[in-house]
């Protein structure tokens, strides 16, 4: 008599584990995360990539007959903007870093699990503040938004564009918080430093990168917002203020910002 | 006009003195990133051949992390001969840096104004250029520029010159033309809607082409000319003493200033350069001079970024200091023997300060 053999169960995973859009927008789950990231940080990677095409496409052609100046300043403006904030800074460290650390550490999950899920929330309000600029017309500053055309010159969304990225970066310092506390404290025991995997060893780098550099920039566009909405003087030589000071501001956590993008 | 491969524009021709020069470390940073990029690329696929998983369930080989024996002589290796290549890298790409950063104490003064979206050139003797700068060839030329608005770059590929353009104040970028020719100059820095059209051309000629062209100019007269009748026209002469040696005690003498070096009350010392010029014409309460009291007006909202550029040609025009030749002739150059001498002094050594320039 042939039986039907028993049903295998499929293992529980990180994937079958819940069910629900809920369980994946309320998780404390570092693999569930690292999979919101990678989703999150792919869309911005086409939409930075769209803005890409639209450079191409305009110079293909020795006039430039696609884009108008001033779009054209735009777009390329978004494509740095989207590219840097939004994908190159944050994708390693919180897709595969929140994916691995664990794992590489002998932990069950980040040292502080519900930080890990603010910080993706964090990061999506950076994003939708920086699609608003983007609806609504767009910057033209360049992503380094250099002083005083980013301060008294330029006609779009400077001050919103500034807050998304601003917001953005606590998503920055929070996942790096979470990393360097992880790879502190939560090794399996006989996980000396020594016996770490480089991939720990680059992501403890970043994080402390992270943890040092963005608030730099957080301030500096912060000041920027003050500038350019109530005049007071840092960066426009027009009140008194001095451009070279925000390029030097500005650049204390954009050149450690491309080791956050390649050490891991 | 480019160095072309095949008929492709390659590098722009090379019209400076530098020119060769910054070349020369590019292709060196090139060909070391060219060897270094092969060597990786290499060495990852043969290595991803050479210790794949040639069965299931393989180990990979024990790897000895300890660092001793032939693993330490092969990192020390491969962590000097890098060390040593950027301390390459570094020394020369800092002596070409220096070099670009020091003008030849005689070099010919020409004043550029950078404004969106267009670059106003001004030479010494009075002729004024819009998007062109017509310079003889195989003469040390300095470029004073400053912006009226943002922060543009006056970029010549030929040259392999540029050097930012700022607003409140200014900056400088020398080179040495070694062939007649046109090329063009470019803004490298973004400063808005028009960004990429900010565009000219430099006409380097031939010393004598160069002086008809001068003599050719506008009839305005010099920039120190120019520069004096708005010294009067603003009513700097109600001041400063206009003749010289006649110091009426209220102001500084601006006679024989240009280039010394001025004592500021509370202390301190700074070089009376067009920077400090401009700094005292603009916001007169920031380096007073000692033994003076605060009591110059600011002239700011007042005078054009041009008009300040004549002021600060005149006053060098009444000074020893760093004289700059003329671009009409190549004069012989009068180096300044006169010390320092701070106001005090000049009252009371009149005769020291009667140093007439011939440049």
């Amino acid at each position: 008599m042939i039986t039907a053999p028993p049903a295998v169960e499929t293992p529980k995973n990180y994937i079958n584990a819940e069910q629900g859009l809920k369980s994946w927008l309320l998780t404390q789950d570092h693999k569930r995360i690292a999979l919101l990231y990678l989703i999150s940080v792919t869309v911005f990677f086409f939409l930075g990539g769209m803005f890409a095409v639209f450079i191409r496409l305009q110079l293909a052609t020795p006039t430039g007959a696609l884009l108008d100046s001033n779009t054209y300043n735009k777009v390329f403006t978004m494509h740095g903007i989207i590219m840097v904030f939004f994908f190159l800074i944050p994708s390693i460290p919180a897709v595969l870093g929140n994916f691995l650390i664990p794992l590489m550490v002998g932990a069950k999950d980040l040292a502080f699990p519900r930080i890990n899920l603010l910080s993706w929330y964090i990061y999506i309000a950076g994003g939708i503040f920086t699609l608003w600029v983007l609806f609504n017309g767009g910057v033209d500053t360049g992503w380094t938004f250099y002083t005083p055309f980013s301060s008294s010159y330029s006609n779009g969304y400077v001050i919103a564009a500034g807050l998304g990225i601003f917001i953005n970066g606590f998503s920055s310092i929070l996942t790096g918080l979470n990393f360097i506390v992880t790879i502190h404290r939560m090794r399996a025991p006989g996980l000396t430093w020594f016996r770490l995997p480089l991939f720990v060893w680059s992501h403890y780098a970043t994080s402390m990168i992270m943890i040092l550099g963005t608030p730099v920039i957080a301030v500096t566009l912060f000041l920027l917002v003050l500038e350019r909405g109530l005049h007071i003087g840092f960066f426009d030589p027009a009140y008194g203020g001095d451009p070279v000071l925000f390029q030097h501001l500005f650049w204390f956590y954009s050149h450690p910002a491309v080791y956050i993008m390649i050490l891991p | 006009m480019f160095f072309t491969f095949k008929g492709l524009p390659f590098f722009p021709e090379t019209a400076s003195t530098i020119a060769a020069h910054v070349d020369a470390l590019y292709a060196f940073l090139v060909l070391i990133s060219a060897f270094f990029s092969l060597l990786i690329a290499f060495l990852v696929v043969f290595f991803a051949v050479k210790y794949r998983k040639r069965s299931s369930g393989e180990l990979p080989p024990d790897t000895n992390i300890a660092g001793h024996g032939a693993g330490l002589i092969l990192e020390i290796v491969w962590t000097v001969i890098p060390l040593g290549l950027s301390m390459i890298m570094f020394v020369w790409g800092a002596s070409i840096f220096f070099t670009e950063s020091r003008p030849p104490a005689d070099s010919m003064e020409i004043y550029v104004t950078g404004k969106q979206w267009m670059w106003k050139i001004q030479h010494m003797e009075g002729p004024r250029e819009i998007n062109e700068l017509h310079i003889p060839v195989d003469r040390d030329i300095r470029l004073t520029m400053t912006s009226e608005d943002v922060i543009h770059d006056f970029f010549v590929p030929a040259f392999r010159t540029k050097a930012d353009v700022l607003p409140g104040k200014y900056t400088t970028e020398w080179f040495r033309p070694t062939k007649i020719g046109q090329y063009h100059i470019f803004c490298a820095e973004y400063c808005g809607t028009k960004h990429s059209g900010m565009t000219g051309t430099v006409y380097v000629m031939n010393q004598d082409d160069y002086n008809a062209w001068l003599a050719a100019g506008s009839g305005e007269g010099s920039m120190a000319e120019q520069g004096q009748s708005l010294f009067n026209q603003l009513g700097c002469g109600n001041c400063h003493p206009s003749v010289i040696n006649n110091n009426n005690g209220r102001c500084p003498n601006l006679h024989g200033l240009f280039g010394t070096s001025v004592d500021i009350k509370d202390g301190g010392r700074v070089r009376a350069d067009e920077s400090y010029i401009r700094e005292s014409i603009l916001y007169p309460d920031s380096k007073i001079v000692a033994g003076y009291d605060n009591i110059m007006p600011t002239f700011k909202g007042l005078i054009s970024e041009e008009g300040m550029l004549k002021l600060v040609a005149y006053i060098r025009s009444l000074g020893p200091g760093s004289g700059t030749p003329t671009g009409a002739a190549p004069a012989a150059v009068q180096t300044s023997a006169s010390a320092p001498q701070t106001p005090q002094q000049r009252r009371t050594n009149p005769q020291a300060t009667t140093t007439p320039t011939g440049r």
